[in-house]
């Protein structure tokens, strides 16, 4: 859980962008540098070629006009020379018409009267002379200021039209600027969108498609891929890095359900082998119960007639044969009482047991047999001590039953250590269960018999040891049965060599104080 | 009401200049003329106690136009030059025919030597009435058409003058100033009693095409044979009128350079429909088309561009020159041939030209003698040196 908080507090950083900055800051980042370059690009480039190209008009229209202006002046010189050579022209054909049409007859003769009449003529048409300059100076200037006008009207007209040509060029070469600009925008955010958006993206795709193959095929831990690197624009990492966090917690809850299908499936066989033990224990203890109770009538019979014939018999001799037999009877009728315990667990009536008590007692029984195999005994937990506070250890049992399967264990664990050994006994207390543990040092168990010790009539004792030492067979049996009986279990753990573990585990009743 | 002025015959000492020519400002002349009569100068009474028996010379006007005042001021200047003395007895018919010829029987009952007679109306009464008395006519356009004489060469009778006549060699030249570039010129007039002068002009042009040397132009005339009407108003006025736009549009359609007007009484009073259906008529996109008149009247009203007339007064002096050869030689009149003036005045309208988008050459205006139609720079003055309120513009018929 801390590392699943670790990897979602990495994954959500404040203000949501890692790395690079977010997407938004960066194509704002692009956007900026874009405009400074088109900035840069109308300053430093477009700005002069227009200006130069600007002027470089300017002044083709200023000297067309100039020359068209000087071609008009010369023109107008021109015509105003042809003008004076007409003049003068005109005057002298003039004045001879005019001196040809004097009436000379009515002077007489009088050459003072004809000079003084020419000079006459010429002063009028001199003044008349005048006036028509006066006249054509002002015809002159008129046209002129048409003809200028009318040139500037061209020169307006050319510049116009230089004007609305320059304006087009500015406008194409705006549009080219503009989308060149655009496409190197476009290009540069396609290209930043693809390494920070689009690569991210299908690194995860490809690591979500390898994560989910892996996790179908095969569980193990070490089979997920690899995890892409968390990098791209902000948000991306952010996912990446959630995505990190994500399939991790991810592969810890798949390795978790892993070790818990394992756990189950481990629990589920047990379960099936304590079912089977059950049932086998459950068919073999109605079939030894019926024996032991038709057994146990015939072994009645034959005791009351040994105890008649030994009431009928003085003589030693032959009370002996029928004092062994008497004896022999009375074994028989205990291994038929636990052949009956087998079939039929001897829980009479449940109670509040102390289990630390319960062993103790129970302990203290085995004690004697144990000093005299050379065994010692550690249970420290299950000794009284009035200056040490414990948990009472209280389960709902029948405390005889109980009794009978920790005095069970507590044999078996001595006869296990013939040559002597130690015998410890633990007590776990869970929230729910009371778990006592009785572990000998002695010879263990075989891998192979371990699992039939719990079988009825299956004993690991030799057969050629003392019939007093030999087991019936039946004391695990009867043991895991009462066990059992109480809603609990009795598993054993055995190595050779090494010794072996029995573990009483039984619910815990609810603490009352 | 009889017009009779008398006016003392100055004779002037050598050496002593005449006081400044108004020839232009006719209006100023008649007043002069006026006064000249009211109060006889002391030289004249001079005369008269050193002369027992002054000359008498009349002058027969048939109206008092400014053109006919021009000419009495020539008459009395060339008087003056001649030194005749005597008296100048001026009577104007005011336009009747029948006062005409009695004033001329008058003036000859008074003992006139000579009798002036002032254009062709007012010698055609004179000499009908007055066959015994030495008449000199001035200021006639046409006294062969007119019946004035039967020869240029001599009238053969009691009968010589000057004319006004321009040659149409003038009438050419001065459309080739107008538009240089014409090959196509216009000609309208009509086919009417009093349009002989017209015709003779249009033919005189035609010969005067075929001369080595002339001008290459190619006249292209409509003559209006609708009878020209009798009065200034009223349907046959109206038709003629028609007649005359009708016939400009159909010379503007086809695409003529310029049109003259010869001296036609008929057709000059009507230049200005003449002109506006020029205006109206011609091709879209073409250039205007300039009028040109052989007469004053149509450039005065501003309906023609240029047109040509001679010195009046000049032309006066020149009748005078004859008289004074009949007096001093007894030369019989019916031989002298009919005199004129070499030298040709041109007028041009500028603001008509102006009007019409016409622009007048140059030298056009360097030859003009008057320019009318156009302020010059330094003020209001009319260009023509004349009088801007005085004198009569245009709108006179036949420009006589």
């Amino acid at each position: 859980m801390e590392g699943a908080d670790r990897t979602t507090a990495e994954a959500v950083p404040a203000g949501g962008a890692r790395g690079g900055g977010s997407l938004v800051t960066r194509l704002f980042v692009v956007l900026v540098l874009v405009g400074l370059a088109t900035a840069a690009l109308l300053v430093f480039g477009f700005a002069p070629q227009t200006t130069r190209t600007f002027r470089d008009a300017s002044e083709e229209l200023i000297g067309d006009g100039a020359r068209a202006l000087w071609t008009q002046s010369r023109d107008d010189t021109d015509q105003t020379a042809d003008l004076l050579v007409g003049l003068i022209r005109e005057t002298a054909e003039a004045r001879r018409r005019t001196l040809l049409d004097l009436p000379l007859g009515l002077y007489g003769g009088d050459v003072e009267r004809i000079r003084e009449r020419i000079l006459e003529q010429d002063g009028e048409r001199a003044r008349q002379l005048e006036r028509n300059v006066v006249v054509l100076a002002g015809e002159i200037e008129r046209r002129a200021a048409e003809r200028i006008d009318a040139t500037l009207v061209e020169l307006r007209a050319r510049q116009g039209r230089l004007a609305d040509g320059f304006a087009q060029r500015l406008r194409g070469s705006f549009l080219l600027v503009a989308g060149l600009l655009l496409v190197a925008t476009l290009t540069i955010l396609g290209f930043g969108l693809y390494r920070s958006v689009i690569v991210p993206i299908r690194a995860l795709q490809r690591a979500t498609r390898r994560i989910a193959a892996s996790a179908e095929d095969s569980p193990a831990e070490s089979a997920w891929p690899e995890l892409p690197a968390a990098r791209g624009a902000g948000e991306i990492a952010a996912l990446t890095a959630d995505f990190r966090a994500m399939v991790e917690r991810l592969r810890l809850s798949r390795t978790e359900l892993h070790r818990l299908n394992s756990e189950l499936e481990a629990e589920v066989e047990r379960k099936t082998g304590q079912l089977v033990q059950a049932a086998k224990m459950a068919s073999i203890g109605t079939l030894a119960g019926g024996v032991a109770h038709e057994f146990n009538n015939v072994i009645g019979g034959v005791r009351g007639c040994l105890r008649e014939a030994l009431e009928d018999t003085p003589e030693p001799a032959r009370r002996e044969p029928l004092e062994i037999a008497l004896r022999a009877t009375e074994r028989a009728r205990g291994i038929v009482r636990q052949l009956l315990d087998f079939a039929r667990p001897p829980v009479e009536r449940k109670e509040r047991v102390d289990l630390r008590a319960l062993v103790g007692e129970a302990v203290a029984l085995a004690m004697p047999q144990a000093r005299r195999h050379g065994v010692s005994v550690e249970a420290e937990a299950f000794v009284a001590d009035a200056n040490r506070a414990v948990d009472p250890a209280l389960v709902d049992a029948d405390p005889g039953a109980l009794h009978q399967v920790f005095l069970n264990l507590l044999t078996n664990a001595i006869q296990a250590m013939p040559g002597g050994g130690t015998l410890s006994l633990d007590l776990v207390l869970d929230a729910d269960a009371i778990e006592v543990a009785v572990r000998d040092t002695g010879v263990g168990i075989a891998p192979e018999h371990l699992p039939h010790v719990f079988d009825p009539f299956y004993t690991s004792k030799d057969a050629g040891e003392d019939p007093g030492q030999r087991g019936s067979g039946l004391g695990l049996s009867v043991s895991y049965g009462i066990v059992q009986v109480h809603g609990g279990a009795l598993t054993a753990e055995s190595a050779v060599g090494r010794g072996s573990t029995f573990r009483v585990r039984l619910p815990r009743r609810a603490n009352e104080g | 009401m009889e017009f009779v002025v008398r006016i003392p015959i100055e004779a002037r000492a050598p050496g002593t200049s005449a006081p400044g020519r108004p020839r232009r400002r006719l209006g100023l002349v008649s007043v002069a003329l006026l006064l000249a009569v009211a109060v006889p100068s002391p030289a004249a009474a001079r005369d008269r106690d050193q002369q027992p028996e002054p000359a008498r010379f009349g002058v027969l006007l048939w109206q008092k136009e400014a053109e006919d005042l021009e000419s009495l001021a020539g008459l009395r200047r060339g008087l003056e030059l001649w030194r005749a003395g005597g008296e100048l007895d001026v009577r104007c018919a005011e336009g009747d025919p029948a006062e005409a010829a009695r004033l001329a029987r008058a003036l000859r009952d008074d003992g006139a030597r000579v009798l002036f007679a002032v254009g062709s109306p007012a010698t055609q009464a004179a000499v009908a009435a007055v066959p015994d008395r030495p008449i000199v006519f001035t200021a006639v356009r046409d006294p062969l058409g007119d019946g004035i004489v039967r020869s240029l060469m001599g009238s053969r009778q009691n009968v010589a003058g000057t004319s006004d006549r321009v040659d149409p060699v003038e009438v050419l030249a001065l459309t080739k100033l107008v538009v240089p570039t014409t090959s196509r010129l216009g000609v309208l007039r009509s086919q009417g009693p009093r349009s002989a002068a017209a015709a003779g002009e249009v033919a005189q042009a035609r010969l005067a095409r075929q001369r080595p040397g002339s001008i290459e132009l190619e006249l292209v005339e409509r003559i209006v044979v609708e009878a020209p009407p009798r009065a200034d108003a009223g349907p046959e006025r109206d038709a003629f009128v028609r007649a005359l736009e009708s016939a400009a549009a159909e010379l503007a359609r086809e695409g003529i350079d310029a049109l003259w007007l010869p001296d036609d009484p008929h057709v000059l009073p009507h230049a200005g429909r003449i002109h506006a259906a020029l205006r109206r008529e011609r091709p879209a996109g073409s250039a205007p088309i300039p009028l040109v008149a052989s007469s004053l009247g149509p450039v005065r009203a501003g309906d023609a561009v240029a047109g040509l007339s001679v010195d009046r007064e000049m032309l006066a002096m020149r009748a005078v020159e004859l008289a004074r050869e009949i007096v001093t030689t007894g030369v019989d009149p019916g031989i002298l041939p009919v005199g004129g003036l070499r030298a040709v005045r041109i007028v041009v309208h500028l603001g008509a030209a102006h009007a019409d988008g016409f622009e007048v050459p140059l030298p056009l205006l360097i030859r003009a003698d008057a320019i009318l139609g156009e302020d010059v720079r330094d003020g209001a003055r009319d260009a023509t040196g004349e009088d801007a309120a005085g004198g009569d513009r245009g709108g006179r018929d036949g420009g006589r």
